[in-house]
């Protein structure tokens, strides 16, 4: 993977984070805040897996 | 509600605008001077092969405060009761900048380092309001302990990122974005949100310049104060107690829980590699 494509993903990973956020700002409801974590938490492991799994290919 | 945010959007936008200009044009002016005198040489973690300049962070830090502070100057209502905060954290930004550029030319003992960080930090912490208390159930004393930690931790992480392209570009813009779509919702104050246009406009001046392969790093003159400013604005966001659309009937635990999870995963941008 290249550093270019690493910092994409992690860009896009971000920009995912902060829109969920907004949403639970926006919602102002417990339940949507925790529903928008456990997305937030999702993605990150995702990405987390997407990096492993290169580094376990090499 | 429109009508709020379009005015701040015409402070705001201008805020990022100017910051963008300011920052690109002394990247420009500065770049044949750091080329000749700031040279970092690769290392394991970095993502580039040949000897790059460092020291952009000097732009990114003075078009941030410049054009921060020159807004404050045009519009001294957008302090908002924080003065004090703000000079608290322009100089701690300063010397975290001054402990940087030291360290950039010639390289700090590790002790040395860190101990003036924790100063630098210790004094941000300090101008927080004494009634600030993030988590209630924690004790006054512990929670500010663990602000100085966290604030030490993330300041190096930032710095940390500096070494891959783009990186530190791809977490501060949409973070610094976000807080200040926020501020135009009217859900941060008026001061966090015109210091994260700043930020996010200096920090797009930077990316051309930082793109793989970089020509230009922030170094540390610049990854320890714009990290210190991130994590400023990120525990502005948690405390802030302004919030955007009027609210359903809910209690007010659930609203105050809410309200911190919301803001507490935006604080937590992820870091990668």
């Amino acid at each position: 993977m290249t550093v270019r494509e690493i910092v994409t993903r992690v860009f896009l990973t971000n920009l995912a984070l902060a829109a969920l956020a907004l949403v639970t700002v926006a919602a102002h409801n417990i339940v949507v805040s925790l529903a928008m974590l456990s997305t937030g938490a999702v993605i990150v492991l995702w990405l987390l897996a997407v990096f492993a799994g290169v580094k376990n290919r090499r | 509600m429109i009508e709020q945010a379009i005015e701040r959007l015409w402070v705001l936008g201008p805020t990022a605008l100017v910051a963008l200009v300011l920052s690109f044009g002394l990247m420009l002016l500065l770049r044949p001077w750091l080329a000749r005198y700031a040279m970092v040489r690769p290392n394991a973690r970095s993502s580039h092969y040949q000897p790059t300049p460092q020291g952009g962070g000097i732009a990114v830090v003075v078009a941030t405060l410049v054009v921060a502070w020159g807004a404050v100057a045009l519009s001294p209502a957008l302090l908002h009761n924080q003065a004090g905060q703000f000079l608290a954290v322009t100089a701690a930004t300063a010397l975290l900048a001054v402990i940087g550029a030291i360290d950039d030319v010639r390289s700090l003992p590790a002790a040395a380092r860190l101990a003036l960080q924790c100063i630098a930090i210790g004094a941000v912490i300090t101008a927080l309001p004494n009634e600030l208390q993030i988590l209630p159930q924690v004790p006054w004393s512990i929670e500010r302990a663990g602000l100085l930690l966290a604030g030490v931790w993330f300041v190096n992480l930032v710095n940390f990122m500096d070494g891959i392209d783009w990186m530190t570009v791809a977490e501060f813009v949409p973070v610094t974005g976000a807080i200040v779509l926020l501020g135009l919702a009217g859900a941060v104050e008026p001061l966090p949100a015109l210091v994260a246009a700043a930020l996010v406009g200096a920090m797009i001046g930077f990316a051309p310049f930082n793109r793989p392969v970089a020509q230009l790093f922030l170094g540390d003159v610049g990854s320890l104060p714009i990290g210190l400013l991130l994590g400023w604005l990120l525990v502005q966001l948690i405390i802030s107690p302004t919030r955007p659309l009027p609210s359903p009937p809910a209690s007010c635990e659930a609203k105050r829980s809410g309200k911190l999870i919301a803001r507490i995963s935006i604080s937590a941008p992820p870091i990668a590699a």
